[in-house]
């Protein structure tokens, strides 16, 4: 579904990715892994649109959106729910949805419903500010305003950071849903990898811009770098 | 106490003219954090605009003959505004250009335009045909004009106009969307582009209108009007807070009332002067004015 092919990726002159390779299937929880700094959010940014490769190729359903503009990803079916939440804090929990509604004007309706169905939470907050929702709400609420462009493919980066391991557990759980209920493809970056590898189907592992490591959650489980670093032992 | 209440009268009216160039300021300055000092010339220009339609027509203070004036007043300058965007910033502000670069450009563009009005109607000030007889009323010891009711009114309508669509419109949701968080609008598929244009145009029509009021109400107009009414209202602006909508509005009125007071009780040539020690004083004490959102800038 999703393909980059050997793409390089640089901030000014300093090179965050290198010649990465890495395929996303269709309908599968793909967890990308990785140090602070491996360049997991930089792939993302890449793939969105924030950021255009200096070399390489980005394919979604097998088409090239390389250089396409983040508006028109969007409208393929591709929303990003960036670190650090970004809800609009100015703005009511109903605003935020209906932006997130952009692109799929006429679904805004259903699109609710569904969300509401999801995260029963929000639809008591419509009317309050989002500035004014606890972290997890917040994070609820940047997964769902997402999920009203009716994405085929969701990049979730560090969903779980700022979040208390309860709540870690609850999003993980809404992120399984949204994949097996909704049947929307999910690339989830995460430096905690022992949640991301629960749900994930598959996963790599980023160092330094490069894939080192691929395979199935259960194949990255066992394997002594990755647990070494990022599973504690 | 009767010369006080005359002077709120008197305030009143440029406070409203004031506020409307002060909107356009801090719409622009919310989306792209720019000060566009062309907004002064845009105003300019449907002063003019509203002149030439109004040296058109045979009925010149017809009911429909005013509403003419102002709506093609306002057009010409939406259209203006928005084609100052496109040529002038929107590259820039694409590429993520430093915001020096921008500002200078808006210098550029507001040398420009008042060029152009000095090229096409010369220097010398041209007398703004009286499309509103203006008629006096008392009240008490009070006396006001009926252009003077107009002004407060109409201003006071079309700033009413903007609060809803700002608040209850998609547009101005958008608006406020990427006024708040620019990149992550463009992530909800938001055409950030298209809604640049809109605060653009929001803004220069508001402009616009404020234009052909001045002309009404002073009534005269020459092409560099628009220099110190946009000073001022830049000044407003900054005193309510950039950014923000409300703050505008208050920082024009509250302006607006200084003036007059000042050149009532003071002396009328520190009308002028006023302004800027007003900004002065916020820029050192107040930086984020009266209702604008703290020092904190997002990052």
């Amino acid at each position: 579904m999703l393909k980059l092919e050997g793409i390089d990726v640089y901030y000014d002159s300093i090179q965050a990715l290198r010649n990465l390779s890495l395929e996303v299937r269709e309908g599968e929880i793909y967890a990308l892994l990785g140090a602070n700094g491996a360049g997991k959010t930089t792939t993302l940014k890449a793939i969105s649109g924030l950021l255009i490769p200096r070399k390489g190729r980005i394919y979604f359903q097998n088409e090239d959106i390389t250089f396409l503009p983040i508006e028109e990803r969007v409208k393929r079916g591709i929303s990003q729910v960036p670190e650090g939440r970004r809800v609009f804090g100015k703005l009511t929990v109903e605003e935020n949805l209906l932006l997130g509604g952009w692109t799929k004007e006429r679904e805004i309706k259903k699109n609710l419903e569904i969300i509401f169905s999801l995260f029963p939470v929000l639809k008591q907050r419509l009317r309050q500010l989002a500035g004014t929702l606890s972290g997890g709400e917040q994070q609820m609420l940047s997964i769902a305003r997402a999920l009203m462009s009716e994405p085929r493919l969701l990049l979730l980066d560090e969903p779980s950071l700022g979040l208390a391991p309860l709540l870690v557990r609850d999003i993980f759980h809404y992120i399984r849903e949204i994949n097996e209920e909704r049947g929307v493809t999910i690339l989830v970056v995460e430096q905690n990898a022992h949640m991301a590898l629960q749900i994930a189907h598959r996963g790599g592992l980023l160092q330094q811009g490069e894939l080192i490591l691929e395979g199935s959650a259960d194949e990255l489980k066992n394997m002594e770098l990755v647990k070494s670093a990022y599973l504690g032992g | 106490m009767s010369l006080f209440f005359q002077q709120l009268i008197n305030g009143l009216a440029w406070g409203g003219i004031y506020a409307l160039i002060a909107i356009g300021y801090t719409m622009v300055y919310g989306i792209m954090q720019l000060i566009n000092f062309a907004h002064g010339d845009v105003f300019m220009a449907g002063a003019f605009a509203g002149y030439v339609i109004a040296q058109l027509l045979p009925d010149k203070s017809s009911l429909p003959s005013v509403i003419l004036v102002f709506l093609s007043a306002m057009l010409f300058s939406t259209f203006l505004g928005i084609l100052i965007e496109r040529l002038g910033y929107r590259s820039l502000w694409k590429k993520n250009a430093p915001r020096l670069s921008l500002l200078i450009v808006a210098v550029a563009i507001s040398l420009l335009l008042e060029n152009v009005g000095l090229m096409i109607f010369g220097a010398a000030p041209r007398s703004f045909p009286s499309i509103i007889p203006s008629r006096s009323f008392s009240l008490g010891s009070i006396s006001f004009t009926n252009i003077q009711v107009i002004v407060i009114l109409s201003s006071l309508v079309l700033m009413v106009a903007l609060q809803l669509i700002v608040m209850r419109t998609k547009m101005g949701r958008a608006m406020r969307a990427v006024a708040e968080d620019s990149e992550m609008s463009a992530l909800l598929g938001i055409p950030r582009e298209r809604i640049l244009s809109f605060t653009f145009a929001l803004g220069s029509a508001l402009a616009g209108v404020a234009g052909v009021m001045v002309a009404i109400y002073t009534p005269q107009i020459n092409p560099l009007m628009g220099i110190l009414p946009g000073l001022k209202a830049f000044v407003s602006a900054v005193l309510g807070g950039i950014g923000s909508i409300p703050g505008a509005m208050l920082g024009g009125f509250v302006l607006g009332e200084a003036e007059t007071l000042v050149s009532a009780y003071i002396s009328s040539s520190y009308r002028d002067l006023l302004a800027f020690l007003i900004l002065i004083f916020v820029l050192l004490f107040l930086p984020s004015g009266l209702l604008g959102k703290g020092v904190a800038e997002k990052l």
